[in-house]
C-alpha cells in the first residue's frame, strides 16, 4: 500500500501551502528549556507523556532569509530555509512559526524571487519583497531529536522536537545556545496540543510567542524595524532650524552608511536606490534650507555632494534599464521577444563595468574624506550666537516658508504649461515636484498625518506622469544610442535592430500617451482642495514663539 | 475555485480497490505540492480507516453540506504533509439526500 511508504523522494519541487492553525497561535508552539532543569529531564517527560521517537537525532541547520530592511518581518511572515539534498528546503510561515502559509525546494543559490521555483510561496513573496534580494539573517544549527504522540488508533496527534541550537548571524560573530521543545500540530487535533502546552508550561519551560525568530532576535540585539529606508526623525516645532535641519541631514547620512556595503557589494539595485535619495535628498535640503549655515561651508558641501550624485548616475540608470526590461520585452510580439535579449546582455554588461567604477570610487580616499567630513560638520553642536537668519529661527517657520515657496514655483510652472512646452520645461516641473515631495517627507513631523498623506499621495501621482514622460523621454534616445554603441561594436543584428526599434516605436507611442495625461493630473493636482490644504498647512505667517 | 477537473473510480463489484485508489491519487497530488483534502463520503468510512482517523464529524455531515458549519471545522490533519481529510459520517440518512443533489457538494467546497 502506497501509503505506507515513508514520505516524499527528497529531490522533487514540491510545496504544501498554509494549514490554518489560527485557533492555535493564539498559544506558544516553542518553549524554552531553562538551563537548570535540562534536555534530559524534559525528554523524561514527554516519554511519559506518550511521546515515541520518531526519527533518530540529527543535526539541523537553519537558515531565516529576509530582505536587507526586512520587508518579511515588517509584514509578520518569515522564510526559513533548510538544506535538504542538493537544494534548499523553504518554509514560509507567519513570524512566530506558528501557521505554515507554503513550503517550496528551491535551488540552494536562489536569492531572488525571479530564481524561486513558480507557485504559491513564490506569488506570497513577490509582492512584498519585489527585486530586493534575501540575505541570510539569522542562522541556527545544531541537533533537534524529532518525536510524536499517537492516538490508540496510532495516528499521529502532535510532532514535538527536543533540539539543542545556536543561533547567530552570518555577518556577527556573537552566538547563544539555548535548548527548546519545538510543537508542530496536526489539523483537528487541539486538545492534544493544549495538554502539552500546559504540561510544558507547569514543568516552568519559558513560552516564545514571538517563535524562535523572535527569540534569536533578541538574543542577537537585532531591531529589524529599525532601518527603514526613510527619514524617522521626529521634529519639534519649536526646534532651531540649523539644530532640526542637522538632525535630518545626520540621520540620511546614516542612510547612507547603511546602504554603503550593500552598494559596493552589488546585493540588489535597492541599496543604491535607497543610497542615492539620501544623497539627493541631503543637497536638497542644503540647497533650500537658506541661511541656516555659512553660505561658503554649504556652498563647498553641495559641490562634494553633488559628486556623489553624479557618480551613482550610471549604475542607476542601467540597473534601471534592467528593471525595465522585462516590460520592454512584453511591448513586443511573443515572437520577437527573443531578438531582444542580446540588448539585455550588452546592458547587464554595461551595468557590470559602472558598478565596477563606483564601487572603486566608493572605496576612494576622497570619498572617505567626503564622508568624513560631512560626518563631523554635521555633528558641530549649534552656535550660540549666529548672524545668519535663519539658524536659531524655530523650525517650523522657516520650513513653512521653503515648503509654500516651492509648492508656489510647483503651481506657476505647472500652469504655464501648454500643449506645445518643450520636454525640458516639463522635466524642470519634475524637479520641482521633486524638491517639494522631498521637503514634505523630511518635514512630516511638524505636521498634522491626514492632509500630509493626502497631499503626498496627490503629488506622487502628478510625479508619476512627469516621472514616466522624462523616463521614456530619456529612454528613447538612450535605446538609439545602446544601439549604435551595439553596432559599433559589432554586437547588433538586423533582427536586434527591428526589434529595438520597434521597441522605442512604442515607448514614443507612450510617451506622447503621458504627455496628454499631464493637463488633466495636473488640473487635479491644482484643485481647489489641494490648494486650501496646501494654505492651510503652509502659509500662516511666521508666529513668534513665547 | 477555479476549474475543477474530475476523475471518476468505478466499478460495479465491490472490493476492487475504488478507495485504495482514489486515496492513493491524494497522495500523489499531495506529494506534487497540490493543497489536498479528501472527503470521505462513504458511510462505510474506508478512507477514514486508511488514515486511522475516526468517523466522526461535528454536527454530522449533513450539517456540512447544508454549509451550517464551516468546513475547515470538520478537517482533520492525516500523517502527510499537505493531505487533509474531513471524515466519514456514518448517519446514512444523508447519502440519499448528498447524492441526489450535488450542487449542495460543490457550495459546501467552496468554503474550505
Ligand atoms: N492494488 C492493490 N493491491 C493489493 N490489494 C489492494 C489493492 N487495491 C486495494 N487492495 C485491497 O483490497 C481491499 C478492497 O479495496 P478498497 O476498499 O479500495 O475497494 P473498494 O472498491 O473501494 O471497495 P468497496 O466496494 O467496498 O468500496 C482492501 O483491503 C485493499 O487494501
Ligand atoms: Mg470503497
Amino acid at each position: 500500500m502506497r501509503l505506507d511508504a515513508p514520505g516524499v523522494p527528497a529531490h522533487e519541487l514540491y510545496e504544501v501551502p498554509g494549514r490554518s492553525l489560527q485557533k492555535m497561535s493564539a498559544h506558544a508552539l516553542q518553549f524554552l528549556v531553562p538551563r537548570r532543569i535540562g534536555r534530559k529531564r524534559i525528554r523524561a517527560l514527554l516519554l511519559e507523556l506518550g511521546a515515541e521517537h520518531a526519527a533518530p537525532r540529527s543535526s539541523v541547520q537553519r537558515t531565516w532569509y529576509d530582505t536587507f530592511d526586512w520587508r518579511l518581518y515588517r509584514h509578520q511572515r518569515a522564510l526559513l530555509g533548510e538544506p535538504e539534498g542538493k537544494h534548499k528546503r523553504l518554509t514560509y510561515s507567519d513570524r512566530n512559526g506558528a501557521t505554515v502559509r507554503a513550503r517550496t525546494l528551491a535551488a540552494p543559490e536562489a536569492r531572488f524571487v525571479r530564481e524561486l521555483p513558480r507557485g504559491t510561496l513564490r506569488d506570497a513573496l513577490a509582492p512584498l519583497i519585489k527585486t530586493r534580494v534575501l540575505l541570510a539573517q539569522v542562522l541556527q544549527t545544531g541537533r533537534t531529536e524529532p518525536l510524536l504522540l499517537r492516538n490508540p488508533n496510532e495516528k499521529t496527534v502532535l510532532r514535538l522536537a527536543l533540539e539543542d541550537l545556536e543561533v547567530t548571524t552570518p555577518g556577527h560573530n556573537a552566538t547563544h545556545r539555548l535548548q527548546c521543545v519545538r510543537l508542530d500540530p496536526v489539523r483537528g487535533y487541539a486538545g492534544v496540543l493544549r495538554r502539552v502546552q500546559r504540561t510544558l508550561q507547569s514543568e516552568s519551560l519559558e513560552p516564545l510567542p514571538e517563535g524562535l525568530l523572535g527569540h534569536a532576535l533578541a538574543l542577537l540585539g537585532i531591531e529589524p524595524e529599525q532601518y527603514t529606508g526613510k527619514v524617522m526623525v521626529t521634529l519639534t516645532p519649536d526646534m532651531r532650524a540649523d539644530e532640526a535641519t542637522r538632525s535630518l541631514l545626520r540621520e540620511l547620512l546614516g542612510i547612507m552608511y547603511a546602504n554603503e556595503a550593500g552598494v559596493i557589494a552589488g546585493l540588489d539595485s535597492e541599496f543604491l536606490h535607497d543610497f542615492r535619495i539620501a544623497v539627493r535628498q541631503s543637497r536638497t535640503l542644503l540647497g533650500l534650507m537658506k541661511r541656516v549655515f555659512p553660505q561658503r561651508t554649504v556652498q563647498r558641501f553641495r559641490v562634494r555632494l553633488a559628486w556623489l550624485g553624479q557618480l551613482t548616475g550610471p549604475t542607476r540608470d542601467m540597473d534601471v534599464y534592467l528593471l525595465k526590461f522585462p516590460a520592454y520585452q512584453s511591448t513586443l510580439p511573443a515572437a520577437v521577444r527573443p531578438d531582444l535579449e542580446p540588448l539585455r546582455e550588452f546592458l547587464q554588461h554595461q551595468q557590470r563595468g559602472e558598478h565596477t567604477r563606483l564601487a572603486k570610487s566608493l572605496r576612494s580616499a576622497r570619498y572617505a574624506k567626503l564622508a568624513q567630513d560631512w560626518e563631523e560638520f554635521l555633528q558641530m553642536p549649534a552656535p550660540v550666537n549666529t548672524r545668519l537668519a535663519n539658524a536659531a529661527r524655530p523650525i517650523l517657520a522657516v520650513a513653512n516658508e521653503r515648503i509654500w515657496r516651492t509648492y508656489r514655483g510647483v503651481m506657476r510652472h505647472g500652469k504655464a504649461i501648454s500643449d506645445d512646452s518643450p520636454a525640458a520645461v516639463l522635466h524642470d516641473l519634475r524637479k520641482r515636484c521633486k524638491k517639494l515631495r522631498y521637503l514634505l517627507e523630511l518635514f512630516y513631523s511638524l505636521y498634522s498625518d491626514r492632509p500630509m498623506k493626502q497631499l503626498i499621495k496627490e503629488l506622487k501621482k502628478l510625479q508619476d506622469v512627469l516621472g514616466d514622460f522624462q523616463d521614456l523621454h530619456v529612454q528613447i534616445s538612450s535605446l538609439g544610442q545602446f544601439a549604435a554603441q551595439m553596432q559599433g561594436q559589432g554586437e547588433l543584428t538586423p533582427r536586434t535592430e527591428k526589434a529595438i526599434a520597434v521597441l522605442i516605436e512604442a515607448l514614443a507611442q507612450r510617451q506622447a500617451d503621458c504627455r496628454r495625461g499631464f493637463d488633466e493630473r495636473f488640473a487635479r493636482f491644482a484643485c481647489k482642495q489641494n490648494r486650501q490644504s496646501f494654505t492651510r498647512l503652509f502659509s500662516a505667517p511666521a508666529q513668534p514663539l513665547v | 475555485m477555479k476549474s475543477m477537473k474530475v476523475l471518476a473510480c468505478y466499478n460495479i463489484k465491490g472490493g476492487v480497490g475504488k478507495t485504495a485508489a482514489a486515496v492513493n491519487l491524494a497522495w500523489l497530488a499531495a506529494r506534487d505540492g497540490a493543497r489536498t483534502l479528501v472527503w470521505d463520503l462513504d458511510p462505510q468510512g474506508a478512507a477514514t480507516f486508511y488514515f486511522r482517523i475516526k468517523p466522526k464529524v461535528k454536527g454530522g455531515a449533513k450539517d456540512l453540506l447544508r454549509r451550517k458549519r464551516p468546513m475547515p471545522d470538520s478537517i482533520k490533519g492525516t500523517d502527510y504533509e499537505g493531505l487533509d481529510l474531513v471524515p466519514a459520517d456514518f448517519h446514512t440518512a444523508t447519502w440519499t439526500w448528498c447524492l441526489t443533489r450535488s450542487s449542495a457538494r460543490r457550495a459546501a467546497c467552496t468554503r474550505f
